[in-house]
């Protein structure tokens, strides 16, 4: 399991806390703990290059419960 | 279609054009971005846009023209309204050297999976010479396996503006801007030919 997976395994673990705590903010992952929440998704990764966490090894996610998640869609191109 | 440009065309008119707070910045035109590359009508809206990773621009300023040609590249792309988010190849995240920071349900022909995301910049052209750009600095994109382009520009930056296609006199024209500043509806009797 890679260093991302990891992170985003400990992310769907606690989501409802970090969405209960913290709605619509986005929590910043790093050596499976969280390390601070942001208002953006950009302020939170501009937060983790700064601290010089390893890209590929941190995580960034929405703070929203997974009932709220919505896929997006796409009709054509992509698979 | 129109001829792919060098990569260096892109670089005129970037330097001190980008500060914080501002959304859609250009030399020429500011808030709008005007693509009509089409002498005839196409049924593909097939542009060239030019990706790069986003950097904090409160912090690091404006890079130098250097430090902008390291972090980017033009690549095909299309307007898509059949997508709800953007997107872009694997290859682009491979070549720009992206790493994901997080990961999104996808819903694609194939099924639900879970995409990497990245943040990114796009840079689209405002002017048929591609002399001026239009940034549009951390979109987050979802990558995939794209047929026939390497970017899908979908309804999070479409829908943030005004969308236009049009094709008199049988060249299609492209035209979207942001934010939206009108609505247009063809079925008003007002609006004349």
């Amino acid at each position: 399991m890679d260093a991302l997976t990891r992170q985003h395994k400990y992310f769907k673990e606690y989501q409802h806390k970090f969405a209960e705590n913290h709605h619509g903010e986005y929590v910043l992952i790093y050596k499976e703990k969280e390390r601070g929440f942001f208002d953006s998704r950009a302020n939170a990764y501009f937060a983790a290059l700064r601290r010089k966490y390893v890209e590929g090894a941190f995580f960034i996610g929405e703070c929203i419960h997974p009932e709220e998640e919505t896929p997006i869609i796409f009709h054509s191109r992509l698979s | 279609m129109y001829p792919p440009r060098r990569r260096d065309a892109y670089y005129i008119s970037f330097t001190p054009i980008v500060t914080k707070g501002e959304y859609f910045v250009s030399i020429r035109s500011p808030s709008i971005c005007v693509d009509n590359p089409y002498n005839t009508a196409v049924r593909i809206l097939e542009f060239d846009v030019v990706v790069s990773k986003t950097y904090d621009r409160s912090r690091d300023g404006t890079l130098t023209e250097d430090e902008h040609r390291e972090r980017m590249a033009a690549y095909k792309a299309i307007w898509d309204t059949g997508a709800s988010g953007s997107a872009i190849s694997y290859h682009v995240a491979s070549d720009l050297g992206l790493k994901s920071h997080g990961k999104r349900p996808v819903h694609t022909a194939n099924g639900e999976r879970e995409a990497d995301i990245y943040l990114v910049d796009f840079f689209f052209q405002n002017d048929i010479e591609g002399r001026s750009m239009v940034i549009y600095p951390e979109v987050t994109v979802t990558d995939g396996d794209i047929q026939g382009v390497d970017v899908l520009i979908g309804m999070d930056i479409i829908g943030s503006g005004d969308f236009a296609v049009t094709n008199y006199d049988g060249k299609t024209c492209v035209s979207f801007r942001a934010p939206s500043m009108q609505k247009i509806d063809f079925t008003d009797s007002s609006i004349d030919a």
